[in-house]
Order: C-alpha cells, then sequence, then structure tokens
C-alpha cells in the first residue's frame, strides 16, 4: 500500500524539482558560479553576435552570454508572452517599439549596426540574372514574411522599385506572385536559396555573404535608392540582469563590439548613409 | 463509476490513481480551457474566424488532409493487409521500418524529402525533366501529410486484419465467394473499428502536420499555409486571429474524436 505511494509521491518530487530547475535556471545556466547573459537577437545577427559573445565572455569571466536567435517578430511574441531575457536586439523599430510599449524595455534603445538588402540567387543557376527577373513569371521567389524585418523591408525595396520609371508599372505585384514562401525569417530565405529550392531571394547583404553559404550564393546588387538601410536596435529587457545587460551593450557599441560586426559585413550605425532614428518606427 | 470492486491491483493504487487522474485532468484541461476563455474575449472572434486567412487556411488544410487520408487509405489498405497475412523475410524488414515516421522528428522528414525530391535532390532533376516541381507546392503538403500520417493508419489496419481470423476467409472462399467480395463481407467488416481508429488518428496527424510542411512546402497563403503554419503566423502579428484558428482546431479535433467515439459506440452496440 505504502510502495505506489511513495513511488507517486517521488514522482512529483522529481516533476516540481525539474519545475522549480526550470524556474531557477532563467538566471543561472550551466555552470554553477557564472551569471548567464540571455540575449534575443535577430536572426541575421547570428555569427556576429556569436562572435561578439565570446569576445565578452573572454573580457568578463565571470559572465556566460547564452543566445536566442530568431525572426525579431518572433523574439518580440516571446518577449510579450512572458520569456525572460536581458538584451534585445531586432533587426528594425517595428518589434523593438513594440517591446517598448509593451513596458518590457529596461534601457533606452540605441542602433547599433546596419545593413542592406540584396537579391541572393543560388550559384548554380541563371534563371535571375537582374532585379527585372525578378518578375518573369515562372521564376520563384523566397521571401522572410511581411511581419518580419528583412520582409518588411524587402517588399519596401519591391514597392520603390515598382515606382521607378526604369520599372514596368505592376512589378511589385508580378514579383510578389512569384514568391513561393514566407519564411519566419531572413536565414530560412537564405537557406533555401542555397540549397537551390528558389530562384532567387531577397536577404541582407550579410547573409548572403555569410561564410556557410559561400560558393552556394551569388548576389544581385539592389541600388542604393531602393535599399532602405536596415537598423539594428539594441536595448536591455527590464527585470533582467541590467548591469551585466547595460555592459554588453557597451561593448556591442565599443571598439572591439564594432569592429566584430564590421568584420562580419554590417554597415556603423548612424552615419549620414544609415541614420538611426526611433521616430520613423512610430507609423509601422 | 458506481463499480466499487475492480481489479485487485487498483486497490493499491487507486489512491495515486485518483491524486494522478485530478492532476494530469488539470495539466491538459487548464490550457485548452484558456484558449477557448481567451479565444472567446477576444474581440471580433467572429470576423477572425471568417477573414480571407482563416478561411484560405481552413479551405487548403481539409484539401489536403482529406487528399492525404484518400491515398493512405487506398494505398494503406492493400499494404497492411499483406504486412497481416503475410510473413515473406523482405515484408518483415519493412514492417520494421513502417512506424519509423511516427517516432521521427517531423522537420527531420521535411528535410529528408527536400533531400529526395527537392529541385537539387535525388529525384530532383528526373521530376523536373517531366516537368515537376514539388517543394513549395500544394502537392508537397500532401507528400508531407502522408510521410508523417501514414504509418498511424497502416499500424492500426495491419493489427486490424491480423485480428481477422484467416479460417473465415477460407470458409468464404471454399463457398465460392471471391477473395474481393470476401474482402468486403468479412475481412473489412470485422477489422472496421481498427481502420475506422487508424483513419481518424491518419487524419488528425495530417491537419496537425507542421514541421514537414515548414520545411518542405515552405509557407504560402491559399497554396501551403494550413491551419497549423497559419496560427504560427499569425501569432506574430495579430494574436486574436492566432487564437481563433487554434479554437477552431481544437473544436476540429475534438469534433473528429467525438465522431470516431459515437461511430464505435454504435457498432459495438450493433454487433453486441
Amino acid at each position: 500500500m505504502t510502495v505506489p505511494f511513495a513511488l507517486f509521491a517521488a514522482a512529483l518530487a522529481i516533476a516540481a524539482t525539474v519545475f522549480a530547475c526550470g524556474t531557477v535556471s532563467d538566471g543561472n545556466g550551466g555552470d554553477a558560479d557564472k551569471a548567464t547573459l540571455t540575449v534575443f537577437a535577430a536572426a541575421s545577427l547570428a555569427e556576429s553576435l556569436r562572435a561578439l559573445g565570446a569576445a565578452f565572455e573572454a573580457a568578463n569571466p565571470g559572465v556566460r552570454v547564452a543566445f536566442n536567435f530568431a525572426g525579431s517578430q518572433t523574439l518580440r511574441t516571446q518577449l510579450e508572452h512572458g520569456a525572460s531575457a536581458d538584451v534585445f536586439a531586432s533587426a528594425d523599430w517595428r518589434q523593438m517599439v513594440a517591446v517598448k510599449e509593451a513596458g518590457l524595455l529596461g534601457s533606452a534603445p540605441q542602433c547599433f549596426a546596419a545593413n542592406r538588402l540584396t537579391v541572393a540567387a543560388p550559384a548554380g543557376s541563371d534563371a535571375v540574372q537582374s532585379l527585372h527577373d525578378l518578375a518573369t513569371p515562372g521564376v520563384t521567389i523566397a521571401l522572410a514574411a511581411a511581419e518580419v524585418p528583412a520582409g518588411a523591408y524587402a517588399r519596401d525595396t519591391l514597392g520603390l522599385l515598382s515606382a521607378d520609371a526604369g520599372f514596368p508599372d505592376g512589378f511589385a505585384d508580378a514579383a510578389l506572385s512569384n514568391v513561393v514562401t514566407n519564411e519566419a525569417n531572413v536565414r530560412g530565405v537564405a537557406q533555401k536559396v542555397a540549397l537551390g529550392e528558389v530562384d532567387a531571394g531577397i536577404v541582407y547583404e550579410t547573409d548572403a555573404k555569410a561564410a556557410q553559404y559561400a560558393g552556394a550564393v551569388r548576389v544581385v546588387e539592389i541600388p542604393e535608392q531602393f535599399n532602405p538601410a536596415a537598423k539594428y536596435p539594441i536595448a536591455a529587457l527590464a527585470g533582467g540582469r541590467l548591469e551585466t545587460a547595460l555592459a554588453f551593450i557597451g561593448f556591442v557599441q565599443g571598439h572591439n563590439g564594432q569592429a566584430i560586426l564590421r568584420e562580419h559585413g554590417f554597415a556603423p550605425p548612424a552615419t549620414a548613409a544609415y541614420p538611426c532614428q526611433a521616430s520613423e518606427a512610430s507609423g509601422g | 463509476m458506481g463499480r466499487g470492486n475492480g481489479g485487485a491491483a487498483l486497490g493499491a493504487l487507486a489512491p495515486a490513481g485518483v491524486a494522478a487522474t485530478i492532476i494530469y485532468t488539470l495539466f491538459i484541461g487548464l490550457p485548452i480551457l484558456a484558449l477557448l476563455v481567451r479565444a472567446g474575449q477576444q474581440e471580433g472572434i467572429v470576423a477572425g474566424l471568417t477573414g480571407p486567412a482563416t478561411l484560405q487556411a481552413l479551405r487548403l488544410t481539409a484539401i489536403t488532409s482529406v487528399t492525404s487520408l484518400a491515398i493512405v487509405i487506398v494505398a494503406g489498405t492493400p499494404f497492411a493487409l499483406l504486412l497481416a497475412r503475410r510473413r515473406w523475410p523482405l515484408l518483415r524488414v519493412v514492417d520494421a521500418f513502417v512506424e519509423l515516421p511516427i517516432v521521427l522528428p517531423p522537420v527531420v522528414a521535411g528535410v529528408a524529402m527536400l533531400m529526395a525530391f527537392g529541385r537539387h535532390g535525388l529525384l530532383g532533376p528526373a521530376l523536373a525533366s517531366v516537368g515537376i516541381a514539388l517543394p513549395f507546392t500544394t502537392g508537397a503538403v500532401i507528400f508531407a501529410q502522408i510521410f508523417v500520417a501514414a504509418p498511424f493508419y497502416i499500424r492500426a489496419a495491419r493489427i486490424g486484419f491480423a485480428g481477422v481470423d484467416p479460417t473465415y476467409e477460407e470458409v468464404s472462399q471454399t463457398l465460392g465467394v471471391s477473395p474481393w467480395a470476401t474482402f468486403w463481407r468479412v475481412t473489412l467488416p470485422v477489422a472496421w473499428p481498427s481502420l475506422l481508429t487508424g483513419a481518424t488518428l491518419a487524419w488528425a496527424r495530417a491537419v496537425s502536420e507542421f514541421g514537414a510542411t515548414i520545411m518542405f512546402a515552405g509557407n504560402l497563403t491559399g497554396r501551403t499555409q494550413t491551419m497549423p503554419l497559419a496560427i504560427m503566423t499569425t501569432m506574430e502579428s495579430s494574436l486574436g486571429e492566432a487564437l481563433a484558428l487554434a479554437a477552431l482546431m481544437l473544436l476540429m479535433s475534438a469534433l473528429a474524436l467525438g465522431l470516431l467515439g459515437f461511430l464505435l459506440r454504435r457498432r459495438e452496440e450493433a454487433t453486441a
């Protein structure tokens, strides 16, 4: 009679322990005496921020940096639904402003990098040679979904091209009708291009240059007047390790951090060519 | 309820059983209740349910899942019968792998299908030469659904057929009934509950398919965006719409389960 009850109690105890660990480990990961800084960052930042995180860890031996890379809108959704993190690095202002309006920020967002879009095509395919080819019937295109920063920028670019005298009327609609998949983040687009499963995709320049796609992807450049600069804001989150978060943000904006970002192809923030203003986001 | 004298083993386990039942019911019930309550509170839930995006996702899910199920049943039934009736060495090897997709993570199935049927997959060039490009089409959605759902039907059907005493079939045949008619009048009616259960599970699995679909078929409204993909996408733009879609899927699943129970009970009563 008592044996099954003891077993049941043991099972409950295990469940409770797992539950408790789950709660505790939010702020205290694998290494027992190291503080873990949790960074939610846009998918396009994966390689650069990992390198940056390693450099930050080397400079701060007591800190471990854990990343969650996804589409900025996915991260924003997770934060709104109670995900706990210390730093949020978004690929656009729209998602950062949404997090701010939800009252989740612990510091004012600041731009730390900028990026441009490019058309990526499989190295072995010649279906898309110029921007005009995006609207050719039968061409298959992968875009990030409209909620994803890269997807929103890409649609802006198609709109700008459509309005230009050098492109036919309805260019954007024709190109959008060639879209066969709306990916949840920009790396989904890059991956489908690299696999050769689509004729083209619109990604960031840094994605097209990322080491894992070398040789698999070629680029069709988008001239600057059609190419809205993507700006990356970063901020500490409320309720997190504010001090460490601010140190990390300072590191990202500092000399070493910026050098790593340049290495990965990101442009410096807030130059004349890449203005960085939060107010731009209020509309979107 | 009402029967106090169950098996002897229950006596010792009863307190734990009652406690576990309560915890389990709350564990499963609370999230479902929360979903329905939140969906019900949402303003414009009706508009969300009848919006074009929802209707397109619903329509696509219905078409693809029913097509997948039809293919699974038509091909899976003779296959399951063969598995139940013959012990050929090669067949036993096949038998051992039939259920692999059940334990395989769906996203792995999606990657595997890209490697096989993708443009640069194993069969991609051959398919392209006859003008077929499968990835990112509604056909790819159906492929993904069949891949993950078929084992549920085949497994249940094989168990059902194995439960049909072959001597009935032999008697039927010695009475001059054709094999085809024997299958319809002897084998099928006996195996029916298993087939029905298997078909329901396979359909439910096809409807809920996500990982293989997003990998192999992509995410495009009206063409490859089934209900689960639409829920994921709208979750990031409009929680209300996502809740409406999720509640709708929940009701569909409950309805399927209820219908299955009703049909099985009706048959039990008819044969009792």
